[in-house]
């Protein structure tokens, strides 16, 4: 199985979509996260760095350097092409997912009236 | 930053220690540093209320995250096992006690469950923590002269 095929856990979805706009730093990431989930999903500094270590690690994302301006204590992260890929097939998969459903719910809605 | 920031911040910087070692060593100061914002912005937004939800998500962390990691270390899981153990049979030695006992009044309670139950579970799990330290050095040790 290729690691774009894998299903991406919550946190890591929304890390890898949170990046998708651009390089951020982690406290970034996990403002750009709650948003995205209309503050339903609330990523913790615990959950978010275990996390990035595993997107890291299987080469989803990298460090990047941050901006001269910017707090030199704060490290910057960027999607790499296998994070890239890995999120495309997550958001085809959802959206193959999202019009079963809503056929599921046409039929239910034939089917009570 | 106000005291109360200052201390929760302090507070969450030693219990980073509940945290793997690898994570803590690489991202720790992130850590810190994304948990100080986010104090900051609760602060701001609703006072001791949003810093009170900031800590019920740490806490929730720290059960979630924290402690699964840690179940493959022998220095957190033996003085946990020793700790739940010696509190589960004193807890049930103080029941027997309670039961028998002709009249029981709150302050008296409380003490028996300070000094009968929290205090040797706490000694004990020290001590299983020294020694399951002291054990993982001497095997490291033994490992490296062989």
């Amino acid at each position: 199985m290729e690691q774009s095929d894998q299903l991406l856990a919550p946190a890591a979805f929304l890390i890898l979509f949170a990046l998708a706009t651009g390089d951020k730093h982690g406290y970034a990431i996990m403002q750009e996260a709650r948003k995205l989930s209309d503050d339903s999903f609330k990523i913790g500094p615990a959950t978010l760095y275990t996390t990035i270590q595993r997107l890291l690690d299987s080469d989803r994302i990298r460090e990047v350097p941050g901006p001269k301006d910017g707090d030199s204590r704060r490290k910057y992260y960027r999607l790499t092409g296998a994070g890239k890929s890995a999120l495309n097939a997550e958001l085809v998969r959802m959206e193959a997912m999202l019009r079963k459903s809503k056929a599921i719910r046409l039929r239910l809605a034939e089917f009570s009236s | 930053m106000n005291i109360v920031l200052l201390r929760s911040l302090w507070l969450y910087e030693r219990l980073l220690l509940l945290y793997p070692e690898d994570l803590r060593r690489d991202f720790g100061g992130e850590m810190i540093l994304a948990f100080a914002d986010d104090l900051e912005a609760a602060w701001g937004d609703a006072r001791i209320a949003g810093v009170m939800q900031i800590w019920w998500y740490a806490l929730r962390e720290m059960l979630t995250v924290a402690l699964p990691a840690q179940r493959s270390n022998p220095c957190v899981l033996v003085p946990a096992l020793s700790f739940v153990v010696v509190a589960a049979t004193q807890s049930a030695e103080l029941c027997l006690a309670v039961h028998q006992a002709a009249r029981v009044d709150t302050s008296w309670l409380f003490d028996s469950i300070r000094l009968v139950v929290l205090l040797p579970s706490l000694a004990n799990a020290l001590i299983a923590f020294v020694v399951t330290r002291v054990y993982a050095r001497c095997s490291i040790t033994a490992l490296q002269l062989d």
